[in-house]
């Protein structure tokens, strides 16, 4: 599997090594989550399928996890959240860089915070000092 | 000046973060039934948690990034989710252990039963971690945790012949009517005691929390040379009070207040209270350790915002699943488990679940794209190498002896 670059193509770009799995930070430096999955777009025409997409959450998680293990996470999160999640898309045109950890060029988009907006505003911001960050003691 | 405090600070932190309730329990029951003829599994052990500690720092010095953080960029959603859950597990495990610790030690200082600390102990670890300054929090229960000392200082007032402590100490094999089966099983439950699998997950996570960078290297490799082994031999004080006290006597160490009681005997009541405040210390920063670490692995895996320094409405998934974690360790305890058998459970089964750990971190800390030229020696990897093979095989023969002996009967 390649990246879309075809006149130039020194090397392949292995995705499963140098993609998935990687740490994602946004624009402001926070941490957004992992690339869960990669979506590839075939239009029927082109040579070959294109990367279009990193996914990311617990949608584009479970069922890339085979076997039992991915069974159980699939199912949990269908009762967690029965409307059926579909996972966040980062289209790849806002990748900056893919190592040593993807970097986005833009702020992520909101959706990707939905559950620690939630856990913040009902359960951890609600507890005093929440918003009190450590001077480290140095 | 401040550098040699700074540096004495370290590894004395080192020192007393190095015991928890596991070595208290482990050391002390083996002490009591096999003598010192099982002395040689406690240097075996920290010359591993050593080697790994080092490695799991090296990589947090230089790439900036906790060594879980990078396991399922290099070992894959799956391997990663099956190193998560094991570890979490054992985690938990060990911190409704620590947590039953501090409160079996604030009951021998109280005389309240231990399942009414229980609920208080949960309250202060949380706030501790809500609260205090991560250094603050290292070298409070570090330092606290060096009154530890009262064992070594009881052993040589307990004036033991030596010779025959050292005789025991190079003769391994089980004493007259003990069985070979039940000496390895505590073998095990000592090597897993000393390498406990949550003290380098928090020890990798700290340095990125701490903001080490490849020039903090040279300091947090002393502390952990230096702090380890002196450490390991506070473990073997232990060891040897439990030999000289209860071995000829054929007592069996089944309660916290019989792990204390040789320094009660040999220094009076004001040993007692110094070591009961270094028990308190050395299962309190322990149990602090665990809570994070189980949030740490679990933010790591899923990339979530983590850490303690930031504020907590900044990583709140991070701060609900630690939240989560102590609440479950603390409903275990709860159960009115005997605090000295999940002790005992939980450094065996982590010495099971030991490959998990150190191997991701052997990867990690070969990988040029995170460490540069900062990779492993090849005498690291020779050891290495040697300590995965030998984690390996305790890891495979753990649950068939554990079933056999029925847990060491």
């Amino acid at each position: 599997m390649t990246v879309p670059d075809d006149d130039a193509r020194p090397e392949p770009m292995r995705l499963g090594f140098t993609a998935l799995d990687r740490q994602i930070y946004d624009a402001d430096g926070r941490s957004v989550g992992k690339v869960d999955d990669i979506e590839l777009s075939w239009d029927g025409t082109a040579a070959r399928p294109v990367v279009t997409a990193l996914l990311t959450g617990g949608a584009a998680l479970g069922p890339r996890i085979a076997g039992r293990p991915g069974r159980l996470w699939a199912a949990l999160l269908r009762r967690l959240r029965p409307d059926a999640p579909e996972p966040v898309r980062l289209p790849i045109g806002g990748v900056a860089a893919f190592r040593p950890a993807v970097r986005l060029s833009s702020p992520a988009p909101a959706e990707v915070w939905a559950v620690e907006d939630w856990l913040r505003d009902h359960v951890i911001g609600r507890v005093p000092g929440a918003g009190r960050a450590d001077d480290n003691g140095r | 000046m401040r550098r040699l405090l700074g540096f004495t600070l370290g590894f004395l932190t080192a020192i007393g973060g190095f015991l928890d309730i596991g070595d208290l329990v482990a050391n002390s029951l083996v002490g009591a039934r096999f003598g010192m003829s099982l002395a040689w599994v406690v240097p075996v052990g920290v010359v591993g948690v050593m080697l790994f500690s080092e490695m799991s720092g090296r990589v947090a010095a230089v790439s900036g990034r906790a060594t879980f953080d990078l396991v399922r960029e290099r070992m894959g959603a799956r391997a990663g989710l099956v190193n998560l859950l094991a570890s979490y597990v054992i985690t938990l495990l060990t911190l409704a252990a620590e947590i039953g610790g501090v409160a079996l030690a604030l009951e021998l200082a109280s005389s309240v039963h231990h399942l009414l600390w229980v609920p208080v102990v949960a309250v202060l670890v949380w706030v501790v971690v809500w609260r205090l300054p991560f250094s603050w929090m290292e070298q409070t229960y570090g330092l606290l945790g060096l009154a530890l000392v009262a064992f070594a200082v009881a052993l040589w007032a307990l004036g033991p012949d030596w010779g025959a402590l050292l005789s025991g100490a190079l003769h391994p094999a089980p004493p007259p009517g003990e069985a070979w089966s039940a000496w390895w099983y505590y073998a095990i439950a000592v090597f897993g005691a000393a390498m406990t699998p949550y003290t380098v997950l928090f020890f990798s996570s700290s340095g990125v929390e701490e903001g080490w960078t490849a020039r903090d290297l040279a300091r947090s490799r002393l502390n952990v040379f230096i702090g380890f082994p002196l450490g390991g031999l506070l473990a073997l004080a232990i060891m040897g009070c439990a030999a000289v006290l209860f071995q000829p006597a054929g007592v069996r160490v089944e309660h916290l207040s019989q792990v204390t009681l040789p320094v009660a005997a040999a220094l009076g009541r004001i040993g007692l209270v110094v070591v009961l405040v270094g028990v308190f210390a050395a299962t309190f920063g322990a149990a602090l350790e665990a809570a994070l670490a189980g949030g740490y692995g679990v933010a790591q895996y899923f990339g979530w915002a983590w850490g303690k320094n930031r504020a907590p409405a900044s990583a709140p998934r991070f701060h609900a699943v630690l939240l989560t974690t102590l609440l479950l360790a603390t409903a275990l305890i709860l159960t009115s488990l005997d605090p000295i058998a999940v002790t005992e459970y939980s450094i065996v089964l982590s010495a099971a679940a030991l490959p998990l750990t150190y191997l991701p971190i052997l990867v990690v800390a070969n990988d040029r794209d995170y460490l540069g030229d900062r990779v492993n020696s090849r005498f690291t990897n020779i050891l290495a190498t040697a300590y995965l093979a030998l984690v390996l095989v305790v890891s495979v023969v753990t649950i068939p002896l554990m079933v056999y002996t029925k847990a060491g009967q």
